[in-house]
């Protein structure tokens, strides 16, 4: 057999091909650096002509966004019509949701960075299907951005650097499954385990608020921030968008809608934090 | 003619990769977006042989990884298997009946994406199974089946000023 022969270079052409791929894949989880400049040189070029296409194609894709979420928008405006009724039944006939709502005013315009600094992102793509759960935004390592940032709108908290390359990088949501956040409901001063329930819905408290403790729909929530944590304390989280109690464990189950819009983030801020102290600068 | 060949298929890549990464996340079914890719390199196997199929997944699959924070060489990978596998279903009359194209190239894209989670799962991207994958694969695989037509059609285009002319790796 010779090397023209079709199907000894078939076989020879797929040999060659995965030894290529184990080896890319082996560079690529030692870290190996030519290959994230390889990477930036790409993306660098490419990204500029999908800016481009999307001016050209937005219309199209605008239309059938409205088409196929016709209904999740009727849906959500329902929705959002009841919250509004609810909350100026509580606004009137109680002070408390009244100061809840101040507090919640106050969280969002303290300077709750507590002076760490910041980098203003641009989230350069709407994640793909099998990155649902995160974004991608123009800033990466080169930016001061590390692994395990936060990551927060004018609103409030969005998520967390995940990954980082040196001109981008990966944030997960807090609408991702199972994404733990230790939060406090202000008002109560207790300190208590949330955890994200997939995308669109509000997130899960249900480790750490006994039955004792009095949480009301509308009550602000924002990070913990006791030692160890993963984000600065006072970082706006949501609001309690739900109470029940569980009479089997004694606990309270809690629901927090984020204040931040998770679905459709177009700049955001990194705060330059991080539970070891690096500050990325 | 090898310049007017690298043309076509440079351009084609850039098309299809352009359109996923910026139009397809916005024309979601059910909330799963075209897996275009997938069904590009699918279609260059069916269309171009098995040597162009694999060579083309590979290196078009290498240019997607960039993108993602997938590992690079997992789509290269994926696709380029794929491609292979596809050039070994090359036959006339899969070029000739619609019915089989969209066939071939909804079953590789499920079989594909199956693959391409299953990789990156055993290599520790504990991130992928956080996705609907079950329907993110049936849905892709009934658009781009859908779209099997356009991928055969662009496919033929690029291969078809080929400097080795009408000689089919397949053969």
């Amino acid at each position: 057999m010779s090397l023209l022969d079709p199907r000894r270079r078939r076989r020879t052409t797929l040999i060659l091909m995965l030894l290529t791929s184990i080896t890319l894949l082996s560079l690529d989880y030692q870290g190996f650096r030519p290959l994230d400049g390889v990477q930036s040189t790409v993306r660098n070029l490419v990204d500029p002509i999908a800016g481009g296409t999307d001016k050209v194609t937005s219309p199209i894709t605008n239309t059938w966004r409205s088409f196929t979420e016709f209904e999740e928008l009727e849906d959500e405006n329902a929705r959002l019509k009841d919250e509004l009724a609810a909350m100026q039944g509580d606004a009137i006939g109680a002070s408390a949701a009244e100061e809840s709502l101040r507090a919640l005013l106050e969280q969002i315009e303290i300077d709750y960075i507590g002076g760490a600094d910041t980098v203003v992102a641009q989230v350069v793509d709407r994640p793909g299907n099998f990155e649902s759960y995160s974004i991608e935004i123009d800033r990466g390592s080169n930016d001061g951005v590390r692994r395990g940032m936060p990551v927060v709108t004018d609103a409030g908290l969005v998520g967390r650097v995940s990954e980082v390359q040196k001109d981008f990088s990966q944030v997960r949501l807090l609408h991702q499954v199972d994404f733990p956040i230790g939060v406090r409901v202000i008002g109560t001063g207790e300190v208590a385990l949330a955890r994200g329930r997939g995308i669109g819905e509000d997130l899960e408290v249900k480790e750490g608020l006994t039955e004792e403790t009095e949480i009301t729909v509308g009550d602000p929530v924002v990070t913990s921030g006791i030692e160890g944590s993963s984000y600065p304390p006072d970082l706006v989280v949501g609001v309690i968008s739900a109470v029940e109690f569980d009479s089997r464990l004694l606990e309270q189950s809690v629901r927090v809608r984020p204040v931040a819009n998770l679905q459709d983030l177009r700049f955001v801020t990194v705060i330059l934090w991080t539970v070891d102290g690096d500050s990325g600068s | 003619m090898r310049g007017a060949w690298t043309l076509r298929v440079v351009t084609v890549a850039l098309v299809v990769l352009v359109l996923h990464l910026d139009v397809s996340p916005d024309l979601r079914i059910a909330g799963v977006a075209a897996e275009l890719p997938v069904g590009l390199a699918i279609a260059a196997g069916l269309t171009g042989g098995v040597e162009r199929g694999a060579l083309f997944g590979f290196i078009f699959g290498f240019f997607v990884d960039l993108f993602f924070f997938t590992p690079i060489g997992l789509r290269a990978l994926t696709f380029g298997v794929l491609g292979w596998l596809a050039g070994h279903l090359f036959l006339d009359k899969l070029e000739e009946s619609p019915m089989l194209s969209a066939l071939a190239i909804g079953a590789g894209t499920a079989a594909g994406l199956i693959a391409f989670v299953s990789l990156g799962i055993a290599l520790g991207e504990s991130a992928l199974t956080e996705s609907p994958i079950t329907r993110i694969i049936l849905i892709a695989a009934i658009i781009n089946a859908a779209l099997s037509f356009v991928f055969m059609t662009v496919s033929h285009w690029m291969w078809s000023v080929d400097p080795l002319g009408s000689r089919r790796f397949a053969a």
